[in-house]
């Protein structure tokens, strides 16, 4: 045993390499104490399992993960769907996605809602004609791409339905500026349930656990989804051997260490699971149809 | 450029093992020493022994063995590196082996934690306690009852142990059951705790006249297990390698859960996944 350790150790973790920090990156604000709890308990907890000084990479917003990770300053990071292909469209096979949350079903991926405040007279989309609508961000996949697209299957074109889009710059601004009237409607990422039980997680049910809103305040007038998770993206050019180990410790963080793994907020019963590019191929395709509907017809906010 | 040379510093401080010890994998059917895979082997364990070698650096051994209680006493004493066990075999050598990856079917559930619940008031402490009372599952979904039944059984209260089991249109009418008086336990997974328990607001504590009296998951029945003293570094290598097997080498994949039917991936487990009296804490 003692002779296949040292192997083991000499061939793909060597004492100089030991030493040399695993920067990762994870996009979201400070002033989120969710966001915060999970950055600590993935930092913390990969230090302790990887031996390796662990350096946070901090991104206000989907696109500073992306040109960290596309640029190599940083070796992992999290990404959503759509920020994973904008990535994809910029460097390939330079990263790939390698584990997202698997539910305690079995099941995988989070929904989008269309909300509105509960004392407005929205019912469904159709009423929104005309109205102003809030998208997350250019890079959101449940808060501005997969929208896009299924707009476009029920018949709405989202260039000229609304009298005005923007982009809030995360769900915590979407919910917060639709509660305080700067749009009528906005899609954000809700999970932890279905369409047919109701959700418990995702910026409102959280922003209402936190006491910001009052979950009352909303009403979500269509789902979409499930929309493939959030995934762990490594750069694919570092050493095989320490993809393999960050799979291999951040794969076992839900059975390791369960306190951790819901501590940090995620659900209790889910677990990471393996995955690669083609879990994310309806969204690399919704991207690349919705870049080509953008090119025809400008981008959502402009003069709109 | 100064890219290239950052990831190029990196390879070069990667030494390549020449005279390192192999990697000995147990397989059970026949007793024999350990050695290459002869040339006339399975393509789909060839493909394992490939992927092992590619990935850990090392020569890869086949190491038959009679049995799991043999594959158990040979990891135990050192003279394999990974074997797989269950909970019979587990049993033999658990102070020195641990559980590290087991089998999940395509499309189901992993082993979900399952929790047993009480109301404050019921005085009831242990799932001993509650041998003779009445139980009620939060829903009547396979999901809902699987596990738990399953968990329950692997701890001793099997078939028989409640007075009765009722399956519960959902987690808040099972809950309301119980707080009715009409259960004496909510025997629930982990998830629809969660979902049940968690408030709307910061001060919403909507199970705070309930308590957990026993959570844990089901016991595994088969799982890849290695010695305790293996350094979790190699261990997690180990396990990130077998979790992704599926997607990158679909062959070496079918060969290394070839005992498992509709098989879908590996996953990672708790040390303890095979022990058969596992104590599990309360919280």
């Amino acid at each position: 045993m003692g002779g296949l350790l040292a192997a083991l150790t000499a061939c793909g973790r060597a004492p100089e390499t030991a030493d040399r920090e695993l920067r990762f990156s994870i996009q979201g604000s400070n002033n989120d104490p969710a966001l915060v709890k999970r950055r600590d308990g993935y930092q913390s907890y990969l230090a302790k399992v990887t031996g390796r000084p662990v350096k946070l990479f901090e991104a206000s917003d989907y696109n500073g993960v992306i040109q960290a990770l596309a640029s190599g300053q940083v070796d992992v990071a999290t990404l959503a769907g759509a920020a994973y292909a904008n990535a994809d469209a910029q460097v390939g096979d330079k990263i790939a996605p390698i584990l997202t949350v698997r539910h305690a079903d079995g099941g995988t991926g989070y929904y989008s809602a269309l909300v509105v405040r509960a004392d407005s007279p929205y019912r469904k989309l159709q009423d929104l004609r005309g109205k102003s609508l809030g998208y997350v961000d250019f890079n959101s996949t449940s808060g501005y791409l997969v929208p896009r697209a299924k707009m476009r299957e029920a018949g709405v074109d989202p260039e000229s339905f609304f009298s005005k889009t923007s982009f809030a710059g995360g769900h915590t601004q979407s919910v917060m500026a639709l509660a305080n009237g700067q749009f009528d409607a906005t899609f954000v990422q809700v999970a932890g349930g279905d369409p047919e039980h109701g959700f418990t997680t995702g910026s409102i049910y959280t922003m209402a656990a936190r006491g910001l809103v009052n979950i009352k305040d909303f009403r979500i007038i269509w789902v979409l989804g499930p929309i493939p998770d959030t995934s762990i993206v490594v750069r694919t050019d570092r050493p095989q051997a320490d993809i393999d180990l960050l799979r291999g410790a951040m794969a076992s963080m839900a059975y390791d260490e369960p306190d951790i793994w819901t501590g940090i907020g995620q659900p209790e019963g889910s677990s990471f699971m393996a995955i690669d590019r083609n879990y994310y191929s309806e969204i690399i395709r919704l991207r690349n149809a919705d870049a080509a509907e953008r090119r025809k017809g400008g981008r959502p906010g402009e003069g709109k | 450029m100064r890219e290239l040379a950052v990831i190029a510093s990196i390879f070069l401080l990667v030494p390549t093992a020449v005279h390192a010890d192999p990697f000995r994998l147990a397989s059970v059917g026949a007793n024999a020493a350990c050695r290459p895979l002869p040339a006339g082997a399975p393509p789909g364990l060839m493909s394992l022994h490939k992927l092992l070698s590619a990935r850990l650096g090392v020569q890869v051994l086949d190491c038959p063995l009679a049995d799991r209680r043999s594959a158990a006493a040979a990891l135990a004493s050192g003279s394999v590196d990974m074997a797989e066990l269950d909970p019979g075999s587990y049993a033999l050598a658990a102070d020195n082996v641990r559980a590290i990856l087991t089998v999940t079917p395509t499309g189901e559930p992993g082993r979900v934690p399952v929790v047993v619940a009480v109301t404050v008031a019921s005085g009831i402490t242990s799932l001993a306690d509650l041998k003779g009372r009445r139980a009620v599952f939060a829903g009547s979904a396979t999901y809902d009852f699987t596990g738990p039944r399953a968990a329950l059984s692997d701890q001793g209260a099997g078939t028989g142990f409640f007075s009765s089991e009722i399956k519960a249109e959902s987690a808040g009418s099972a809950a309301q059951l119980l707080r009715s008086r009409g259960a004496d336990a909510l025997l629930l997974n982990g998830d629809a705790w969660e979902r049940s328990c968690r408030g709307d607001t910061p001060t919403a504590k909507p199970c705070s006249d309930l308590k957990i009296v026993w959570r844990g998951r089901p016991r595994a029945k088969t799982a890849m297990a290695v010695r305790r003293d293996m350094p979790a570094q190699i261990r997690y290598r180990l396990v990130g390698i077998y979790v992704a097997m599926h997607l990158e080498s679909p062959e070496a994949f079918a060969a290394a859960s070839a005992l498992k039917p509709g098989a879908g991936s590996f996953d990672p487990t708790e040390a303890d996944a095979l022990s058969p009296a596992r104590a599990v804490p309360s919280k």
